[in-house]
């Protein structure tokens, strides 16, 4: 018995038709699982933090925010290192994404613009690029804003090899909420330094005449600071101290002015 | 174009001349002790002379150490860079600025030969040993391409302040992106650090560091302090080939301090294997072996140079803010791997050091008869106020607070601490900056109890143990009674994704008898302290 040809053709595109189509409902219902019971109490709770922080993105510019372009994370096969104490996932290693760009610059644009709410809880807009550096792979730096304060110490880093993302570097603050800022004066926020120059937690020597930086470029700014109830606000500047004994020394400082007190001091003398 | 190039002709042979002079500088350097030995080569320039005066007095140690000074700078090869401005330098650092000397600065427009006893030798040698160490990381591909450039300052005194001690150390200054090559002053003897080629690469190998990971990542911790310092040392090892580190210098340092260690075998060692943890002591660089000497090891096994400098490279990539040794260590591992380094290798080089392990804190526990030290004196004013020297916490004090744990195993390394409470924050507030910690380790079966460090009164301070330190505000109407905390553990874990963590409730008891001006017999007086 010969076939015809035209009924052949019709029932292998009825076939083609019906596979598609329930590949995309597989594909949709595997996105739906992603979104809800699938994930793990510290999966859901970073997406509620990247929901919450949509709600007040509608709030604030009463239009609809930019969602994802991807509905579930391009990571979550990849290996997680985690916080030991909060359980945020700090590391993804192990996987390799290609991203559209010509350069890996343009390519660590689109991851973050695509996925840094979906993954990290970040708007991209509070996302700004850093510093891009080629050593033994190119690492491009993203450094966490808030409101245009700079949140010290809270970067996310992208690391390329061959063109492909093969290492994601969070430290960025999940929750970023905007502490209260006061009508502080930096000259009343260094004089409170001046009265109690020591930092940290362990004894040091005697400060005996400490002065301001004069480099043009360490030009004392307010910053934000991860604190252990949320961002605070600090003073950082750069100070030249006497002590006792020993030659001057220069420090990077980071002060609270609404608790009058130094939360960090870092020697910029490294022997 | 005839002139153009008749120009050209004559700036190459400028070039040459210039290259030959340096090149005669290099082979130059001799050691008091030993003029003439052959193993210096023939047709040196006697001109150039390298005198490590013994800052001692004639120890024939001394020169033993000079000895092994010119040694190593035979070994380091030729420059071959050299900026055609008025002071040395190759784009990636430059030698413009002399905070002793500064206005006799080496120029490659002239002779670069100059006596050992001329201050710009010291220029030349900073310029030789920096320049070998970029050419080395440029030609290995791994030299990071936003480096800022850098300032080296050969004889440097530091201008940031007026009075210039019997010490000015050499030091990377981050925020200045600067190297200040200072001084030990030994006697009448000025032991300059830029005559030590360890010191030279050590100090430049910070600023690679620091650039490829970030000063807030690697001054986030104690650990991470100790990896920058043990990378600066791999990176002078790499270079100079002497696993005695800062051998000339460091026995300087030791003599201008009023200390004299014979025999001396440099700074650190790093063919010594630490016995981790209970050699560490908090102190970065000497933690820094740690780190150091894993490299070492690995170069011992075999692993080539040009491998270890992109490990070094990509663990320093890997780092984040809070890393620890279990960070350094598991970074080690996975891009030891991915470089092609046999996993047996870098196994037996971190088992060899105990670093390789998965510690237990659930092995630790607070001191009973007193679990917590309340330091409300006013030894640590950025953080204490109102304190009455009664050893409690009271309201409207801010006070710094020492657990004291008991280890009843076998000793573990490293272990990250934080202290929590759900009290609000208008009651009991852990102050910003001091909610987070770190134990350098505990010894097996041993229980610490630790007091104010430098207590002028108290016997109880532990060199050997770094604690963790945390402290609280008590606003000023909080009621008496007791508040909950809970001390957060974790410990090193080097051998799968699961540290063994530890939450140990606190209960701490606020009294109402604080802001008791002139309490204290004196600012710094512990006497209630056992």
């Amino acid at each position: 018995m010969r076939s015809n040809p035209r009924v052949l053709l019709i029932g292998v595109l009825a076939l083609f038709t019906g596979a598609l189509l329930w590949w995309m409902g597989d594909r949709n219902s595997d996105v739906s699982e992603a979104k809800g019971s699938t994930r793990s109490p510290i999966e859901n709770l970073e997406a509620n933090e990247a929901e919450k922080i949509d709600t007040v993105n509608i709030a604030k510019n009463s239009a609809p925010p930019s969602r994802s372009i991807a509905a579930t994370s391009p990571l979550k096969d990849w290996a997680q290192t985690r916080d030991p104490f909060t359980g945020k996932v700090r590391t993804y290693s192990g996987g390799k994404l290609e991203l559209n760009g010509k350069e890996e610059l343009e390519k660590a644009d689109t991851f973050v613009k695509s996925f840094s709410q979906e993954i990290f809880g970040v708007l991209p807009r509070d996302l700004v690029y850093a510093k891009s550096s080629r050593a033994a792979r190119l690492k491009v730096t993203y450094q966490q804003m808030l409101a245009g304060y700079p949140v010290y110490g809270s970067t996310l880093a992208l690391l390329f090899e061959d063109g492909e993302l093969r290492r994601v570097q969070n430290d960025l603050q999940s929750q970023p909420s905007l502490p209260v800022k006061m009508d502080w004066k930096f000259e009343d926020a260094l004089e409170a330094y001046r009265q109690k120059p020591n930092g940290g937690l362990r004894q040091q020597a005697v400060i005996e005449k400490v002065e301001l930086a004069k480099d043009p470029a360490l030009i004392p700014r307010l910053i934000l600071y991860p604190g252990n109830r949320g961002l605070i606000f600090v003073y950082q500047f750069y100070v030249v101290e006497e002590m006792r004994g020993r030659a001057p020394a220069r420090a990077m400082v980071l002060f609270d002015p609404l608790g009058l007190r130094v939360v960090q001091k870092t020697n910029m003398h490294i022997e | 174009m005839r002139s153009s190039r008749g120009m050209a002709f004559s700036a190459l042979l400028i070039l040459l001349l210039l290259l030959i002079g340096f090149q005669n500088c290099g082979p130059a350097f001799k050691s008091a002790g030993r003029a003439g030995s052959s193993e210096l080569g023939s047709g040196l320039n006697t001109g150039s002379v390298l005198k490590l005066t013994p800052f001692d007095g004639g120890d024939p140690d001394s020169e033993e150490l000079s000895v092994d000074f010119s040694k190593r700078v035979q070994r380091v090869g030729i420059a071959n860079l050299i900026s055609t401005q008025d002071f040395l330098g190759n784009g990636k650092f430059k030698i413009d600025r002399d905070t002793a000397f500064p206005t006799k600065m080496a120029s490659p427009r002239a002779s670069l030969q100059f006596p050992a006893s001329d201050s710009r030798f010291r220029q030349v040698n900073t310029y030789f040993h920096l320049n070998n160490f970029v050419k080395s990381l440029v030609d290995n591909g791994v030299f990071p391409t936003d480096f800022n450039l850098l300032t080296a300052d050969a004889n440097c005194v530091d201008d940031d302040g007026g009075r210039l001690p019997y010490l000015n150390n050499a030091y990377y200054d981050p925020s200045r992106d600067l190297l200040c090559m200072g001084v030990a002053e030994v006697g009448p003897f000025k032991a300059w650090s830029s005559n030590d080629a360890d010191v030279i690469v050590h100090e430049f190998g910070h600023s690679i560091n620091h650039q490829v990971s970030s000063t807030e990542i690697l001054g986030s911790t104690l650990d991470l302090g100790a990896l920058d310092e043990g990378l600066a040392d791999f990176w002078a090892y790499s270079q100079n080939s002497n696993p005695h580190i800062g051998k000339w210098y460091g026995a300087a340092i030791y003599e201008a301090s009023g200390l004299r260690v014979r025999p001396f075998t440099g700074l650190r060692d790093l063919n010594s294997v630490p016995n981790f943890p209970l050699d560490r002591t908090g102190q970065r660089h000497q933690d820094s072996r740690v780190v150091s000497t894993v490299f070492k090891g690995l170069a011992q096994r075999g692993v080539n140079k040009n491998t270890l400098q992109k490990l070094g490279i990509r663990v320093l990539e890997n780092m984040q803010i809070m890393s620890t040794f279990a960070e350094v260590i598991n970074s080690v591992k996975s891009e030891g791997a991915a470089l092609g380094i046999p996993a047996a290798t870098i196994e037996g080089v971190l088992n060899e050091r105990k670093l390789l392990r998965k510690d237990d804190v659930n092995q630790l526990s607070l001191v009973a008869e007193r679990p917590v030290y309340v330091i409300d004196s006013h030894d640590f004013p950025g953080y204490q106020e109102n304190g009455n020297c009664d050893g409690g916490l009271d309201a409207g004090e801010s006070a710094v607070l020492y657990m004291n744990l008991t280890n009843t195993g076998v000793a573990i390394g490293t272990v990250a601490a934080r202290l929590t409470t759900a009290v609000p924050a208008a009651q009991i507030e852990i102050l910003p900056g001091a909610q987070d910690g770190t134990y350098t380790h505990f010894p097996a079966n041993t229980s610490y109890y630790a007091a104010t460090l430098g207590s002028r009164t108290s016997p109880t301070y532990l060199s050997s143990l770094i604690y963790a330190a945390f402290a609280v505000k008590v606003g000023a109407g909080t009621p008496a009674g007791d508040y909950d905390f809970t001390l957060e553990l974790v410990g090193m874990n080097t051998v799968d994704d699961t540290p063994v963590r530890k939450s140990i409730p606190v209960t701490l008891t606020v009294g109402l008898d604080a802001n008791v001006a002139g309490k204290c017999a004196g600012d710094l007086e512990q006497s209630v302290y056992p």
